[in-house]
């Protein structure tokens, strides 16, 4: 990985290089953050009600399983591993099974619409009040918008990721180009994966995220060398799945960060031509 | 056209005024977003300095939590409803509570 640069030649660009590995690793966590956006059972009103729908509600979870089917990722497989029909049906098609999935209770108004039982969707659509009906209201009126634009700027990191053909040589770094337009969306997007890895890591405080990062980087330099710098304790415990997260984690944190100071830079400069 | 204003519609009015009690946005700390987007976001959303947008964004970080806007109630829900987009927590309450 190479962190974003903004390569000032007039061409709008921001620059940052990824290996083919890392693209796929990402490409596939940012699926299944889409995944968790689009075919979770908040969608679903609370059946609040007693039993007395009980049919309509059956039907409608039959709907939501049928939608869910056709969500990409749902079956675990990497986006890039599904080959020439990968990356670019991705994003239509996700799309769509969530505008049908959505379709579903088109009809239904004022129903009350539950908080996200899982805690990573529930850091991406928070309350946003200690009170139950202020929160409420407010989940009934921006969860459809919320979650869209989130999805769609999602796909469109996924779709950028797999832009370029893949390089058999998995060191090669390719350059991972996005337009200026394109950033805050991309930024956002990378704020919501590392949102969802990191409670999936169970990142509680600022002391977590910086043992995380103590802990991941501790391997790479126990890789490196044997130098007296060496931290072996750091990096004890960090195997498997843990460590596979937390790379992804700081790798889509560098990204973000050095996208950001791109983004604030121009920003910065904008605002004192103006 | 001119519309004249009875004095009932400004007695009214001013109840409205009244009753429209003034909210706010509310920023939470948490372990996973990064200062630098923060910052961003507090200048490129709000059109904060670039002073001002760290002094808030340090306040997040130290003290948990810092009110970034306040307004009507719509215009609240519009910055929380921003807010959660770009990934930052944020809740909404009456001043004063």
């Amino acid at each position: 990985m190479r962190p974003f640069e903004s390569p000032d030649d007039g061409s709008g660009t921001y620059v940052a290089a990824l290996s083919t590995p890392e693209r796929l690793v990402l490409a596939q966590v940012t699926g299944d953050v889409v995944e968790l956006l689009g075919g979770e059972d908040a969608f679903l009103p609370a059946d609040d009600d007693g039993d007395e729908h009980d049919d309509e509600h059956s039907d409608q979870h039959e709907q939501q399983r049928d939608q869910h089917e056709q969500v990409p990722g749902a079956s675990g497989s990497a986006p890039g591993s599904q080959g020439s029909d990968g990356p670019g049906s991705t994003g239509p098609s996700a799309a769509e099974s969530l505008g049908a999935l959505r379709s579903v209770f088109d009809g239904i108004h004022g129903a009350p619409l539950e908080a996200p039982s899982d805690p990573a969707v529930r850091r991406l659509l928070p309350d946003a009040s200690t009170d139950p009906e202020i929160a409420g209201e407010f989940r009934r009126y921006t969860d459809d918008d919320l979650r869209q634009r989130k999805v769609d700027r999602l796909l469109l990191f996924a779709e950028l990721l797999l832009e370029v053909p893949p390089s058999a040589n998995e060191s090669d770094q390719l350059d991972f180009v996005i337009m200026v337009d394109e950033a805050e969306p991309i930024a956002g997007a990378l704020a919501d994966i590392r949102l969802v890895i990191g409670e999936r890591l169970g990142l509680r405080t600022d002391e977590d995220s910086e043992a995380l990062y103590d802990a991941v980087t501790a391997t790479w330099e126990s890789e490196d060398e044997d130098g007296e710098d060496r931290k072996p304790t750091a990096g004890e415990g960090m195997s498997g799945p843990r460590l596979f997260l937390g790379s992804v984690f700081l790798l889509a944190g560098y990204l973000q960060e050095s996208l950001t100071d791109c983004m604030l830079t121009d920003f910065r400069r904008r605002k004192r031509r103006h | 056209m001119t519309v004249t204003t009875t004095p009932e519609q400004a007695t009214h009015l001013e109840a409205d005024v009244r009753s429209a009690e003034p909210w706010v946005t509310i920023v939470w700390n948490d372990p996973v977003n990064l200062m630098n987007y923060v910052a961003y976001v507090f200048e490129s959303y709000f059109g904060y300095s670039q002073r001002k947008a760290h002094t808030l964004m340090m306040q997040v970080h130290k003290d948990g939590h810092a009110v970034v806007s306040t307004g009507g109630r719509e215009k609240v829900e519009m910055d929380v409803q921003a807010m959660h987009s770009y990934g930052l927590w944020a809740t909404m309450k009456r001043s004063g509570e």
